[in-house]
């Protein structure tokens, strides 16, 4: 299980810094869904928060067709991450094709996408569901038992990074803890699209080289987007120094 | 729109219609009839530097907007500066924080005070400031509704620049949430292109939504595929 071990040493890494006071709860969600996509091998993962009126909210997701396919569950209000947020219960292995009668909308459209398969896991605070995580499969291997287990914990570990940034930012609610996260999500989109403006890259790239420089010069992705937004860090500054390895600090010597 | 002072509104607006201008004073109204409070402001900023128009919804709003102003010193002026709703329940309690603030609102019988920036993204448009005459905590649910009230508003307040016609509060509220990633793309693409704030790109891009008559998630969408160029005005 040599896949799993690196995936559990990332996911430790991850949660270590979720101790520092620079936390930002987006980084680590899109780290922990990229983390699960790479150890179920394939499928798309994703993360939506409920606000404290009850809407699902998109947070993080390991690709970008991830990212519209959960929109469009927001957005016709039906699909896995919908049903599991409101049952709290966890939907397993759901085929698409046989959906269509559950999710009219979501299933025809979520298809035309690639998807076939899909499951969703209730992110839980105590009695409340705040969330849920999706998986989303391209082709129609089910999640294993195995699979089911690791990503409930995966679920669970979001959940704890989220508790953790509130502890640290005493007295604000969950509710602002999400508007600041939201916020910084559209600072990361409209940097992304800057940046691929610029260098002539696709957003896609231009998400990867900002990612990789706040990593190789420990600062936070959203800082970073800040600072090329307001034109104080050249984009092209970006290529010159995307490629340092991620710090390590804490290790033992 | 006006610069300089801060207009305190007058009477509410009687049965506007889809059809009536939307201005500042009418959306510093249709703010207050969803939030928990009896007074609010609105201040643009540019910068950083409180040079944009600005509404309130009572002179009492108008006075603690001003003051704050003037002083540099308050709640709101910390929401803006930090990104993060600032809520104070009792005022007299923080002389320490704000010690020229907290005597302006006992003049203006002003006890809770609660301030939400109007950040869109690196956006930062201004802030909307609640206030009440009454020591309140405010509780979750009376929280989440005014952060989705203050979201709504920056997006209002852009569409209000863009010259739409149809940007009302409750419209905006309702779309602020769905607002697709390739807008927030769009917004930074076309900030490039022009070589100017993301507050500007902001309005263009939303400018040329109305104009062309085209959603703006489609307008979006060819910004960022580069097959749109938005020109200089």
């Amino acid at each position: 299980m040599d896949g799993l071990e690196r995936w559990l040493a990332d996911v430790f890494v991850e949660l270590a810094d979720t101790l520092t006071a620079d936390f930002d709860l987006i980084e680590f969600l899109s780290t922990l869904s990229q983390c699960g996509a790479e150890l179920l091998d394939g499928p798309h993962v994703g993360v939506m928060l409920s606000d404290a009126r009850g809407r699902l909210r998109h947070i993080a997701s390991s690709t970008e067709d991830m990212h519209l396919i959960e929109l469009l569950e927001i957005q016709h209000d039906e699909g896995p991450c919908v049903d599991c947020f409101r049952s709290g219960a966890a939907l397993l292995n759901q085929r698409l094709d046989t959906a269509m009668d559950r999710w009219p909308r979501f299933a025809p459209e979520a298809r035309t996408a690639g998807f076939r398969v899909v499951s969703a896991l209730p992110m839980r605070l105590r009695d409340d569901v705040i969330g849920a995580m999706n998986i989303f499969h391209v082709d129609s291997d089910p999640l294993e038992p195995l699979d089911v287990r690791l990503t409930q914990a995966l679920a669970d570990i979001a959940t704890v990074g989220i508790l953790q940034q509130r502890a640290i930012s005493d007295r604000t609610e969950l509710a602002t803890q999400l508007q600041i996260a939201l916020n910084h999500r559209i600072v990361i989109e409209q940097a992304k699209g800057m940046v691929s403006a610029l260098l002539g890259t696709s957003v896609d790239d231009a998400f990867v080289l900002l990612r990789s420089y706040a990593r190789s010069h420990n600062q936070q992705l959203v800082d970073v987007c800040e600072l090329v937004l307001s034109r104080t860090l050249e984009a092209r500054e970006l290529r010159n120094a995307g490629r340092g390895p991620r710090p390590r600090a804490r290790r033992a010597p | 729109m006006v610069g300089g002072g801060i207009d305190p509104g007058g009477a509410p607006p009687v049965g506007r219609g889809p059809d009536d201008d939307i201005s500042m004073a009418s959306l510093a109204h249709d703010c207050l009839a969803l939030v928990p409070a009896e007074h609010l402001s609105i201040t643009l900023m540019s910068s950083g530097r409180s040079e944009g128009a600005s509404a309130a919804s009572s002179d009492v709003g108008a006075t603690m907007a001003e003051g704050e102003l003037t002083l540099g010193e308050g709640p709101g002026h910390d929401a803006y500066a930090s990104g993060i709703a600032v809520v104070v329940a009792d005022v007299a309690l923080e002389e320490e924080r704000w010690p020229q603030y907290a005597r302006t609102a006992e003049v203006a019988g002003v006890r809770a005070v609660y301030a939400f920036p109007l950040h869109i993204g690196a956006a930062r448009l201004g802030v909307l400031t609640l206030y009440r005459g009454d020591a309140h905590e405010l509780p979750g649910p009376e929280l989440a509704l005014a952060l989705a009230v203050a979201e709504g508003l920056a997006q209002a307040l852009v569409d209000l620049q863009s010259g739409s016609r149809n940007g009302s509060l409750v419209g905006a509220i309702e779309d602020g949430a769905e607002l697709r990633s390739v807008v927030h793309q769009a917004t930074g693409v076309l900030a490039a292109q022009l070589g100017c704030s993301v507050e500007e790109a902001l309005v263009r891009l939303r400018s040329a939504a109305y104009a062309a008559d085209r959603t703006l998630s489609e307008i979006a969408v060819e910004v960022v595929a580069g097959g749109l160029r938005i020109g200089e005005a």
